[in-house]
């Protein structure tokens, strides 16, 4: 123990189990603590709390949400025609943050990783397929652009088929404010593929 | 000390917030990992050379006595644009670099390894049809790099060659991989797996022709599955903490 108190060696110990967090960093956060005044302190394990206690996964799209089903999910201002499937609950706030998209999530939860031992039976694959029904004119995947992301909308692909619903992808290639110089030939040739008539 | 290579990506796994951890199987050091920092960010340069199944060309700074090691560049050696078109490109490609991070040992260089490795991504990407055969080849090819090659030129027994025996089936034995006819045992499974006499020319062929070529070796559905389990089975008994490849499970149960 370097600490006199074994309160703060405790609250380092906690710190440095988080992401990202090494032990100085961990220090540095615990002692940042034990200058702030206690209602601050407060609020700041209350947050902590409620976010355990209040936090769920919505039972239709499993987003995260306080409510079930989520705030997306149960607006009738939504097109409830078309699905977004996306990995994670963060990429549903960076698709919303487009205002483009006005339709419903599914979030599938990771992806396909053979590698990782990771297959369709550790994603929501099965709830996506319970939710299509025939209002549903279009899913789209929204993927990452990598093997993993690559290995799921091939797969979803191949079992949306027989179903007879549009399914489309997102578009690959080079981001806003990149150089063309500096984009490698992988990223270059899904440009050139998904290339647009003007 | 700072080194070039080439090598393919077997792996990747992210690391802090934008960086990665990458399994690399290079052509001078064999397996090795490094940490790739900044990768995920969109400013960085060479996060697409840093997929698995890329062949690229990588400098790190390689550090003595250590297992985790320093990348500073990466480039897309041979650009492979066809392995993620289709499901069984995908999953083949996959399939052959899970084979190769399961049974190499980390920092032990085998440049026969990484050839047969490159060589076969090359296969599954350029092949029109057939990409499983392309995987057997590698792995009948990868069992004799690895001091457990199969022998199917001639019976164990009666010492006829392959090419002479006209047999219904035989019996590979999973522990010196060699091979006795039907003549020899008759029907009685002594200590071995059973094999078709298609399968075992077809394992032949794989073993004894160029990647390349594999793909154009027609094979049924049933008798490519029976060649995996079997290829799997003889994996399991000579590499310890061998399991089935993931990848194929994933390409079979979409069909």
């Amino acid at each position: 123990m370097i600490y006199t108190s074994e309160t703060i060696e405790q609250l380092i110990e906690e710190f440095a189990q988080l992401p990202s967090i090494g032990r100085k960093t961990a220090q540095r956060l615990a002692m940042h603590l034990l200058k702030m005044p206690r209602e601050e302190v407060v609020k700041f394990a209350k947050a902590m709390v409620d976010v355990k206690d209040k936090v769920r996964y919505c039972s239709v799209c499993f987003n995260i949400t306080e409510s079930d089903p989520c705030s997306i999910c149960s607006s009738q201002k939504r097109n409830r025609k078309t699905i977004c499937v996306v990995e994670e609950p963060n990429d549903v706030i960076a698709v919303e943050k487009t205002h483009e998209f006005n339709g419903l999530y599914h979030v599938l939860g990771g992806a396909l990783s053979p590698l990782d031992g990771i297959g369709p039976e550790d994603l929501k694959v099965k709830e996506l397929l319970s939710r299509l029904n025939d209002d549903i004119d279009e899913i789209i995947l929204a993927l990452n652009p990598n093997v993993e992301g690559e290995t799921t909308t091939l797969y979803l692909a191949k079992l949306l088929k027989p179903l007879s619903i549009k399914t489309t992808r997102i578009a690959r290639g080079l981001p806003i404010g990149s150089d063309l110089e500096f984009a490698d030939e992988a990223t270059l040739t899904r440009a050139l593929e998904g290339r647009v008539a003007l | 000390m700072i080194v070039e290579t080439e090598g393919v990506i077997l792996h990747g796994m992210n690391y802090r917030d934008t960086s990665k951890i990458v399994t690399v199987y290079t052509k001078k050091f064999g397996k090795i990992k490094v940490v790739a920092k900044g990768v995920r960010s969109q400013k960085n340069k060479f996060g697409s050379s840093l997929e698995p199944m890329t062949i690229a060309s990588i400098v790190l700074y390689k550090k003595e006595h250590k297992d985790l090691h320093l990348l500073s560049k990466s480039e897309i050696a041979v650009v492979l644009n066809r392995l993620q078109e289709n499901q069984e490109r995908m999953y083949c490609g996959l399939a052959v670099v899970e084979l190769v991070s399961m049974v190499m040992h980390d920092e032990d260089g085998n440049g026969k390894v990484y050839e047969l490795l490159t060589e076969s991504l090359t296969a599954v990407n350029a092949a029109e049809k057939n990409h499983v055969n392309v995987l057997l080849s590698f792995m009948m090819k990868l069992f004799g790099e690895l001091g457990f090659g199969m022998n199917l030129q001639k019976c164990s027994v009666c010492q006829k060659s392959i090419d002479e025996l006209d047999v219904t089936h035989a019996f590979l034995r999973l522990s010196d991989g060699t091979m006795t006819c039907s003549d020899c045992t008759g029907d009685l499974q002594t200590n071995g797996t059973k094999v078709s006499g298609g399968m075992l020319k077809s394992l032949y062929y794989l073993q004894e022709n160029e990647i390349k070529q594999a793909s154009s070796l027609a094979l049924s559905s049933n008798v490519k599955n029976d060649l995996i389990a079997t290829l799997e089975s003889y994996l399991r008994y000579h590499s310890e903490g061998s399991r089935t490849l993931k990848s194929l499970s994933l390409l079979y149960s979409t069909q």
